[in-house]
């Protein structure tokens, strides 16, 4: 080759490997993709933003709301939120109540509301079928116990009434106590209802449904093993929901901006340049979540006016503002991106995550998986810890022969890596797939660690692939 | 000795000039005195901003986004936000005579049958539709015009004499028709580039005036707020603009600028007043589009203070209706008294 092409040659490849490092910081997962931007607000000031552009498309995607430690009022930072669920990236999500943790508005995860609320804001929900909604949602709850009608809730996961039922889920994470109470446990055929005394907890994939005043009284002598359904009440063009979260106010509707803050009750310090958080989605159905420095020297913040045209600039044509100031937060792969106003992490009630593994629930809990589960010939792969620990096996590791032994009761598994063969209680068990590590983690077959170990593991694909396993005990002590 | 005496006599008859204008006040007829103190004190006593009207509800759950007086002396207010809006007449003693709930209305006006003209965000809750309406005091709804979506939502509308209805929409000033037709509009309907003709920033307020034109008020995004008039034909004759008054004189200069403009009135002799949001002012406008007076009510936040001021409306007299939100999240609705306002006249706002 001539002097002159080797320098042509030299140079190109050193292009392409100085943008490199920028593709690769851009593209963080298959679908979903990160940028930050500088600009000046309307008052010539600059603002610093950062953008999570994802497909909701891609096989797994999920962008998902998590309650501060799974429990309901809890706080906890959005780093320990994406790092706990194994996230490609987290923003922070609605508003809450900084004292109890109360989300202001509708929270719905999984198909299942977690709280309601008929307060005059703007949610956004995803649905079972990948699709995106913005608008006014003021679900009611009721619960039907066979032979004893529907009974009309006052809330969910809410304080106890003078006279009323309230439902409480697992995520309430306390003892109920009421004039009566009964526990809706889930079974193979459904809810079944049974009585209790005193306090009690709502068992994972269940219910406590109580009762006050007046209305104690139509719980009382509701016998053990009566069927019931829990009815979420929604418009006929708000079905299939699979998360929900109030935020405020609408921005952006058919690519224009919304003038509503106001009249979402916004007021004071909030409309003013403040650090912002939003989530709007393009023409083409990608999801756009923003966040906006503010309130610091480099960035001064947006007003909600402001955040509507910047969401209708990225593309938007609808979004929604999510809570802002202090709590605006994204994360990006191990860490926080942006400044945060208070200077630090402030502990969220509920984030938004986004997720791109195959959905495990172990007893109705979500199975988050740090390291996403890997296919391998038909089978699925799992970190080996996780799914151990949570149907409640003790584990050991044996870095020298690279095996893991599982126990639990009676039954011992020893698996080792690129083994065909799993040993149970000293016999030798065929596998299709052997043990393997993946990235520095050891992954184990799922379907047969859980069914050794008496579980019932179903692939489902209703609203979505996913994994149930349910365990013999039905519910176990570790439950993250 | 001899240089010391020439010494003597100057400082002497320093003294005895210095001393003249002392003896000229003793010369000043007592009614020339008196007058020329009356004056002094005029100007230089500055009466406090006063209330004609003050309803400070104790409400905290929603907010008073717009307010009108009544011929009656009552307000008609718009309370919006998370819980229970709605409109209301209040009357003198702050009582809720009429209340329509249900509804987040940017602005309500009553009209001269009785009858109530809301502009609906559609904001939540049902039926989530932006429009005007006119409500009869049976709370029946008795003429409907819709908008397309939320991003239409009306800012404020007023029945005109031909029986029109003139609408402010977020890029647009319309006139419909009873029967919904549009025969009149002003903007691109849609957010336009900086400079681009017919393009609305943020309209809060339009009036037909006496001659056929319309007075537009443009809030602005920041400091780019505007109040023009336009001809049928879309001509602008008049205008004022929150850039500096280029062409003011030495003495007008020391007035503040227009900063962001919520609402304005044009008077008979010629002049507009327009209320400012951000300087808590109403600036008086002269027929060549300058500054003439500047008044300020901010004194009067001294003891509520105030933190989101949302509508302002100027009256004849020179008083100012406002209706606003308080540091302590209630809602504070007042007529501020013209005469008693604060005259801003060197160049600093109290």
């Amino acid at each position: 080759m001539k002097v002159k092409g080797k320098v042509i040659l030299i140079v190109l490849c050193l292009s392409i490997l100085w943008t490199m490092p920028a593709w690769a910081a851009d593209q963080l997962a298959q679908g979903v993709q990160y940028r930050s931007f500088e600009r000046n607000n309307w008052e010539g000031k600059p603002i610093k933003g950062y953008v999570l552009e994802v497909d909701p498309g891609v096989k797994y995607t999920e962008i998902r709301p998590v309650m501060g430690n799974e429990v309901f009022g809890q706080r906890e930072t959005l780093s320990k939120m994406a790092e706990r669920t194994g996230a490609i990236a987290a923003v922070n999500g609605g508003f809450f109540d900084m004292g109890s943790g109360v989300p202001v508005g509708n929270l719905v995860i999984d198909g299942k509301p977690e709280y309601i609320s008929d307060i005059l804001k703007t949610s956004v929900a995803f649905t079972t079928s990948g699709g995106i909604k913005f608008g006014y949602l003021a679900p009611k709850i009721k619960v039907e116990l066979t032979g004893s009608g529907l009974l009309t809730m006052k809330g969910i996961n809410a304080p106890a009434v003078n006279d009323g039922f309230v439902l409480y889920t697992h995520a309430w994470g306390k003892e109920v106590y009421a004039g009566n109470c009964l526990v809706l446990s889930p079974t193979q055929n459904g809810l079944q209802a049974y009585a209790v005394a005193g306090g009690v907890k709502a068992p994972p994939g269940g219910y406590v449904l109580a009762g006050w005043g007046s209305s104690a009284g139509q719980l009382a002598g509701v016998k053990e093993g009566t069927k019931a359904k829990v009815i979420t009440e929604m418009p006929a063009d708000w079905q299939n929901l699979r998360y929900v979260l109030t935020g405020s106010p609408l921005l952006v509707e058919g690519g224009l901006p919304v003038d509503q803050a106001v009249n979402e009750g916004l007021w004071g310090q909030v409309v003013k340049p403040s650090p912002r958080t939003a989530l709007g989605v393009t023409a083409q159905g990608k999801v756009l979540l923003v966040v906006v420095d503010g309130r610091q020297e480099g960035s001064a913040g947006l007003t909600l006016e402001e955040l509507a045209y910047l969401m209708v600039d990225l593309g938007a044509v609808q979004a929604i503002g999510l809570d802002g100031g202090g709590s605006s937060e994204m994360w990006v792969k191990g860490k926080i991106v942006n400044n945060p106003s208070d200077k630090k992490e402030r502990s969220l009630a509920n984030g938004l995550i986004i997720l791109q593994q195959m959905p495990v629930y172990v007893d109705y809990q979500r199975l988050y998986l740090d390291v996403a589960p890997v296919l391998d010939n038909g089978r699925t792969l799992v970190p080996m810890r996780k799914i151990f620990e949570r149907l409640g096996a003790d584990i050991d590791w044996n870095a020298e022969t690279q095996t893991v032994t599982a126990t639990k009761g009676e039954v011992k598994i020893e698996l080792t890596l690129g083994k065909t063969a799993a040993v149970v209680n000293g016999k030798n068990i065929k596998l299709d797939v052997p043990a393997k590590l993946v990235d520095g983690r050891t992954m184990v077959p799922m379907r047969f660690v859980g069914e050794t170990l008496g579980a019932k593991v179903n692939y489902v694909t209703t609203n979505g692939p996913a994994v149930h396993i349910i365990s013999p005990e039905g519910g176990t002590a570790h439950e993250q | 000795m001899s240089n010391k005496l020439p010494t003597f006599l100057v400082g002497l008859l320093c003294l005895l000039f210095s001393a003249t204008a002392a003896f000229a006040d003793t010369t000043m007829p007592p009614d020339l005195q008196q007058l020329m103190g009356q004056q002094a004190e005029q100007t230089m006593v500055e009466q406090p901003p006063s209330l004609a009207r003050d309803h400070i509800a104790d409400i905290t759950y929603n907010l008073a986004r717009d307010v009108q007086k009544l011929p009656n002396g009552n307000l008609l207010i718009c309370r919006v936000g998370a819980w229970m809006p709605g409109v209301m007449e209040v009357d003198q003693q702050g009582q809720v005579v009429w209340s329509y709930y249900g509804i987040q209305a940017n602005s309500a006006r009553g009209l001269a049958n009785g009858n109530i003209l809301v502009a609906d965000s559609g904001a939540p809750g049902a039926p989530y539709v932006a429009r005007v309406l006119e409500l009869n005091r049976q709370g029946k709804k008795v003429w409907e015009y819709a908008l397309p979506s939320l991003a239409y939502a009306p800012r404020y509308a007023e029945r005109l004499s031909n029986g029109n209805t003139l609408l402010v929409l977020p890029f647009e000033i319309r006139e419909v028709t009873p029967q919904k037709k549009v025969v009149w509009q002003y903007g691109l309907g849609k957010p336009g580039k900086t400079g681009q003709p017919g393009t609305l920033v943020r309209p809060v307020r339009a009036h037909r005036l006496g001659n056929g034109n319309t007075l537009i008020v443009d809030q602005g995004h920041y400091k780019n707020g505007k109040v023009f008039e336009v001809t049928p034909g879309k001509k602008v004759v008049w205008q004022i603009s929150a850039a500096a008054n280029t062409t003011a004189s030495k003495e007008d200069q020391k007035l503040p600028a227009l900063a962001a403009p919520l609402d304005a009135l044009r008077l008979e002799d010629g002049s507009t007043l327009i209320t400012d949001k951000k300087q808590d002012t109403i600036f008086t406008v002269d027929s060549q589009g300058q500054i003439k007076q500047a008044k300020s009510w901010v004194g009067l936040y001294k003891t509520a203070p105030v933190t989101d001021l949302w509508c302002a409306e100027p009256l004849a007299d020179g008083s100012v209706v406002i209706a606003a939100t308080m540091v302590s999240g209630r809602s504070r609705v007042a007529e501020v008294i013209g005469e008693t306002m604060k005259v801003v006249w060197n160049g600093a706002a109290e």
